[in-house]
C-alpha cells in the first residue's frame, strides 16, 4: 500500500507542474532579467523533477517542493553570473522610476528595492507578489510557520516604506 | 491612533502597489513539456556528451571489429587507422545539426527534445598545447561562441556581444582526440559492414523503452570516420538529437578565427 501511494504521488508531479507553470514562470521572470534565463530555469526545474521522479513519492507537498526547487535554481543561475551578491543600501530613486512604463523598467525598480532587504524578506515578497502564493503556501515553501511568513512580508514592506518616505517618495 | 494606523496601512499598500507586477511577461514560445524525457545528463545532452558518443562509437567499433569478416584489409584495421589519425590530429572541423533552443549557456544553444534542429560548425585547434574552440551557429543572428584559451567570446553577426575570462574548453578536444572515454557507456554494441561502410551502433542503458542510440559510420575506401548520429527514442518515436555528417581533421585552421574580438 505504501508503495502504491508513493507511485501515485510521484505520478502527480506532472499534474502539479502543469497547474503551477504559469506561477513558476512569473516567479522566475521577476528573478531573471533575461526571459531566456527565466524559461531555462522553469525548464531545468521540469528536468530535475523528471530525473528525481522515483523519489518524489516521499515529498509531502509537491507544490512547495517545486517552488523551493525553483528558488534554488534561480539563485544558482544568478550566483553563477554574479558570484558576489550582497544586500545594498537603499537606492537613490526619483519619482519617475516608481512608475515604470515597460517590463525592463519595472524589473529594474523591483530588484533595486528588493536587493535592499534581507534575503528571507526579499524571497517572501517575491513568492507573494510574483508567484502569487498564499502565506500558508509561502510558509510551506520556505519551511517556516505562517506567522513568520506574514511577519517577513510585513517587515520587508515596512522597511521599503521607511526608505521611500525618507526620500519623500511616498 | 486609528488615523495613524490607517495612514500606515495606506503607505504599506502604496509600497505593495509599487512592487506588484504590471507588465508580466509570457514565455516566448509555447512549451508543452509533453512528457518527462529521459536524459543522460542534465541538460538533455550537452555538446561534450555528444562528442563522447562519437568517440565511444568509434572506440567500440575498434574494440569489437576483430571478428568481422571483410575484404583484404580487416574492418578492424580500417577503424584502427581512422581512430589513430583522428586522435593524433591537431585540428578538427565538424559540421553538425543539433536539436536545441537558444539559451544563456556559453554554447548559446542548449539541447531540448521539443526544439527545432539548428546547424552549426565546430572548430578545434590545438595551439601550443591548449585547445582553441569555436562554434559557429547557422542561425539568423550568426551566433558564434569562442574559447581562445584566455577568453570566452560571443559574437553575433561578427560583432562581440559578450566576452569574459575563461579557461580553454578542453573537454571537446580531449574527447575527439580519444584522451578520455567515459566509463560504463559501452553496452549492446552492434557492428555491421555493408558496401564498404562500417556501422557501429551503441545503445545506452535504460530502464524502459526510452533510450539513446548512437551510430558512427566509417568508410573503408577513405579509412575515415565519416559521420555520427545520436537519436533519442522516447518509447514511441525517434528524435534526431545530433547529426554530424562532415568530420574533417588535420586541416589548417587560422588562429585568427579564434582571436576575434580581442
Amino acid at each position: 500500500m505504501a508503495l502504491l501511494k508513493s507511485i501515485i504521488k510521484s505520478d502527480s508531479f506532472e499534474k502539479v507542474f502543469y497547474e503551477e507553470k504559469e506561477r513558476l514562470f512569473q516567479y522566475a521572470s521577476y528573478r531573471m532579467s533575461e526571459i531566456a534565463d527565466a524559461e531555462d530555469a522553469v525548464h531545468d526545474l521540469f528536468l530535475a523533477l523528471t530525473a528525481k521522479k522515483p523519489m518524489l513519492g516521499n515529498v509531502d507537498n509537491m507544490r512547495s517542493y517545486m517552488f523551493r526547487s525553483l528558488i534554488n535554481l534561480c539563485n544558482e543561475r544568478i550566483r553563477a553570473k554574479n558570484p558576489t551578491v550582497s544586500m545594498t543600501d537603499f537606492p537613490e530613486l526619483d519619482i519617475q522610476e516608481l512608475s515604470p512604463t515597460n517590463f525592463d523598467e519595472e524589473f529594474q525598480i523591483i530588484n533595486r528595492l528588493l536587493e535592499h532587504l534581507p534575503p528571507e524578506q526579499n524571497e517572501t515578497i517575491r513568492l507573494r507578489l510574483y508567484a502569487g502564493l498564499t502565506f500558508d503556501e509561502i510558509a510551506r515553501t520556505t519551511q517556516v510557520n505562517t506567522s513568520t511568513a506574514k511577519a517577513r512580508f510585513r517587515y520587508g514592506i515596512e522597511k521599503l516604506r521607511d526608505g521611500l518616505k525618507k526620500q519623500n517618495l511616498l | 491612533m486609528t488615523s495613524n494606523n490607517n495612514q500606515s496601512d495606506a503607505e504599506l499598500q502604496k509600497v505593495v502597489d509599487i512592487l506588484k507586477p504590471k507588465f508580466p511577461r509570457q514565455p516566448r514560445e509555447k512549451v508543452t513539456y509533453p512528457r518527462p524525457t529521459y536524459r543522460i545528463n542534465k541538460p538533455f545532452l550537452k555538446i561534450g556528451g555528444i562528442a563522447a558518443m562519437v568517440c565511444v562509437c568509434a572506440s567500440m567499433a575498434f574494440g569489437l571489429l576483430f571478428s568481422v569478416r571483410s575484404n583484404a584489409v580487416p574492418a578492424s584495421q580500417i577503424v584502427e587507422q581512422s581512430i589513430a589519425e583522428m586522435s593524433n590530429a591537431d585540428s578538427y572541423r565538424i559540421e553538425f545539426d543539433y536539436r536545441g533552443r537558444i539559451s544563456s549557456d556559453d554554447e548559446i544553444y542548449r539541447s531540448a527534445p521539443d526544439a527545432e534542429m539548428v546547424s552549426g560548425t565546430l572548430y578545434i585547434l590545438n595551439h601550443e598545447g591548449a585547445p582553441l574552440t569555436r562554434i559557429d551557429w547557422n542561425d539568423a543572428q550568426h551566433n558564434s561562441a569562442i574559447w581562445n584559451g584566455k577568453k570566452y567570446i560571443h559574437l553575433q553577426n561578427g560583432k562581440v556581444v559578450k566576452t569574459k575570462p575563461a579557461k580553454p574548453l578542453d573537454e571537446l578536444y580531449k574527447l575527439l582526440s580519444f584522451k578520455t572515454i567515459p566509463n560504463g557507456i559501452l553496452k549492446d554494441a552492434v557492428i555491421e559492414e555493408s558496401d564498404g561502410i562500417i556501422n557501429a551502433t551503441l545503445k545506452t542503458k535504460s530502464s524502459g523503452p526510452k533510450h539513446i542510440l548512437g551510430n558512427a559510420q566509417f568508410s573503408r575506401a577513405n579509412k575515415r570516420l565519416e559521420n555520427v548520429s545520436v537519436i533519442y527514442h522516447d518509447g514511441v518515436k525517434d528524435l534526431e538529437v545530433i547529426i554530424a555528417d562532415s568530420i574533417i581533421y588535420g586541416i589548417p585552421l587560422p588562429i585568427e578565427m579564434f582571436m576575434l574580438g580581442q
